[in-house]
Order: C-alpha cells, then sequence, then structure tokens
C-alpha cells in the first residue's frame, strides 16, 4: 500500500523542475506591453489629475470623470467578450472560449464594483447624494449581481461541460442588460447625465484638453484591460492544467489501492 | 473698493469649493485604483503559483 505523499511526489518534482524566476503567467509581449503601461498610465494620472483644467460647473471634481467613464467602457468591454465567448463556446465547446468568458467575466466583476463606487463618490458633490435608485444606478447595479451570480454559477461543483454550458448561458443575459444600462438615460428620466461623448448628433459635449484627455483615458484603460486578460485568461488555464493534473494523480492513486486490494486482479477489495 | 471685495470673496469661494472637492477626487480615484492595483497584483501572484506547480511544456504561451 503506497501513501498518498508518494503518489504526490511527481508533483514535487514538476515543482522542482520550474523554480525559476521565468515561471509565471507572463510572456514576452506581455512584459513588453507591461513597460509600455507605465509611461502610459503615469500621462494618463498626469492629464487627468493636473493637466486638464477644471470644469465650469462641476469644479475639480470633473476629475473623476476621467476614471469612472473609462472604467465604466472596460466594464462593458469585459462583459461584451464574455458573451461573445460563451456564445462561441456554446458553438465550437473548446475550452479555449470557455476559459475566455471566465476571465473577461472577473474583470467585468471588479470594473463593474470600481464604477459603482467611484460613481457613487462622484454623486456626492454633483447630485447631492452617494446613492438613489435611479434607472442607470439601479440597472448597473443589476448588472453587478449578474456578474456575481456569473461567478458563482462557475464554482458549483460540476464537469467542465455543465459548468461551461451553465455559465454560458448566465454570460449571453450580459448583452441585454449592458443595453438598458447603457439605454437608460434616454428611456426614463435620470438623475445620470446623458451620454457625453457617444451622442447621436456626433457632437460631443466636452472639448479640448479635456476631450483628449477622456479619449487618452479610453485607450489608456484599454490596454491596460488587454494585458490583465492575457494574464487573467493564463492563470484561468494553469488553473485547469493544475487541477488536471491533480486529477490524474487521484486517479492513480486510485488505481493503486485498487491493485492492492486485488481489483484488477478480480478479487473483491478488502 | 466693491470689485477688489467681489473678486476677493469669488476667489475665496472657487478656493473654498475646489477644496471641498479634493477629497471627493482622493476618495474617488484612490479606492477604484488601489482596489484594481490590489486584483492585479492577485492575479500576477496566482499566475506564478500555478506556473510553478507545471513543467513548462504544460505552460504553453508564457516563457
Amino acid at each position: 500500500m503506497t501513501t498518498p505523499t508518494e503518489h504526490r511526489a511527481p508533483v514535487q518534482d514538476a515543482t522542482a523542475a520550474t523554480d525559476e524566476p521565468t515561471a509565471t503567467s507572463g510572456s514576452r509581449t506581455t512584459r513588453v506591453l507591461g513597460i509600455i503601461l507605465f509611461p502610459v498610465l503615469a500621462l494618463w494620472a498626469y492629464l487627468a489629475f493636473v493637466g486638464s483644467p477644471a470644469d465650469v460647473n462641476q469644479g475639480e471634481v470633473v476629475r473623476l470623470l476621467y476614471v469612472h467613464v473609462p472604467i465604466v467602457v472596460l466594464a462593458y468591454t469585459a462583459c461584451f467578450i464574455s458573451a461573445i465567448a460563451s456564445g462561441v463556446w456554446l458553438w465550437k465547446r473548446t475550452q479555449w472560449w470557455d476559459l475566455v468568458a471566465a476571465s473577461a467575466a472577473e474583470i467585468g466583476t471588479v470594473m463593474v464594483a470600481a464604477t459603482l463606487v467611484v460613481g457613487s463618490i462622484y454623486g456626492r458633490p454633483t447630485w447631492g447624494v452617494y446613492w438613489t435608485w435611479d434607472a442607470r444606478l439601479t440597472a448597473t447595479a443589476m448588472l453587478m449581481l449578474l456578474l456575481l451570480g456569473y461567478l458563482a454559477v462557475r464554482r458549483i461543483p460540476a464537469s467542465t461541460e455543465v459548468r461551461g454550458r451553465r455559465s454560458a448561458i448566465v454570460a449571453l443575459l450580459f448583452v441585454p442588460n449592458i443595453i438598458v444600462v447603457n439605454q437608460s438615460v434616454t428611456w426614463w428620466r435620470s438623475l445620470h447625465q446623458d451620454p457625453t461623448l457617444f451622442r447621436l448628433n456626433l457632437s460631443p459635449e466636452i472639448e479640448g484638453l479635456m476631450f483628449f484627455t477622456l479619449v487618452y483615458s479610453f485607450a489608456a484603460g484599454l490596454l491596460f484591460f488587454a494585458w490583465l486578460l492575457v494574464h487573467r485568461f493564463r492563470v484561468a488555464y494553469l488553473q485547469d492544467q493544475v487541477d488536471a493534473l491533480g486529477l490524474d494523480l487521484a486517479l492513480e492513486e486510485r488505481r493503486e489501492e485498487g491493485w492492492d486490494d486485488g481489483w484488477t486482479t478480480g478479487g473483491a477489495p478488502s | 473698493m466693491s470689485i477688489v471685495l467681489a473678486t476677493v470673496s469669488v476667489v475665496l469661494a472657487q478656493i473654498g469649493s475646489s477644496s471641498t472637492q479634493w477629497p471627493y477626487v482622493g476618495a474617488g480615484a484612490g479606492l477604484v485604483l488601489v482596489g484594481i492595483a490590489l486584483y492585479t497584483a492577485l492575479v500576477l501572484r496566482k499566475g506564478r503559483q500555478l506556473a510553478r506547480q507545471l513543467k513548462p511544456e504544460d505552460r504553453r504561451w508564457m516563457s
């Protein structure tokens, strides 16, 4: 009879074999992108908090616009990627798309939570309240609950196939929810301001350095998002690999036990 | 004299309003950026922990 410790030896060997500084979720591309991100984000911080002027009506608090709006766009992007990847998974049924959907959804959850936090703080000096059951805010809170539901569904013990199907169906609901969030300010009377950039008459309500700072914030945010999504995807891939390795070892243990107990020779286990 | 007083009062009002707004800017941006930075650090740390449990051939795309 062998002990579980003996069976875990291959993992320990693997650990020893890969105990090197390069054993990370990074690659040459992500390292280059990460290095590029430092000056890009530094310039964003300068423009957002120092370089751009204060607003005539909102004053200095307008600087939260350069944090709030890009994070909302990243949240939308993450949710759309998750929904599209889930749709493709339902069609192709390959692990890659399932992991993309899960990674994007987790980042989307963080971004929507950040949106709600910075939005509430932005609301206090501009509206006089941190929170109100306004259409835009309520729809965003519903999106947050949906994302948390998605993450909860993925944690329910199930086979990869069942987990993928359940979570893909939940992810498809992100799209109608985002449409409601985005259009809520036009469909209902809302305390939240109308769109600043993406207006139907293609005439943004912001100009000059403030306009540039906002557009630059989108670009910097999307670059950061791409870098983070690649890393998060690789972590999900590595997690699946480690889980599969653990499962292989457990199966090997059971086989050894079965052998010891006489299963393979036709005898009954003791 | 009244013009000077009016100008001073406008400037003081501007300073007063902006000084009450900066805490909101600091709190909003600070909380969110620290939160996202923490999440990013957790993702990178998890990646490092998992990568070390696997052989190089089991972690494609990473080098």
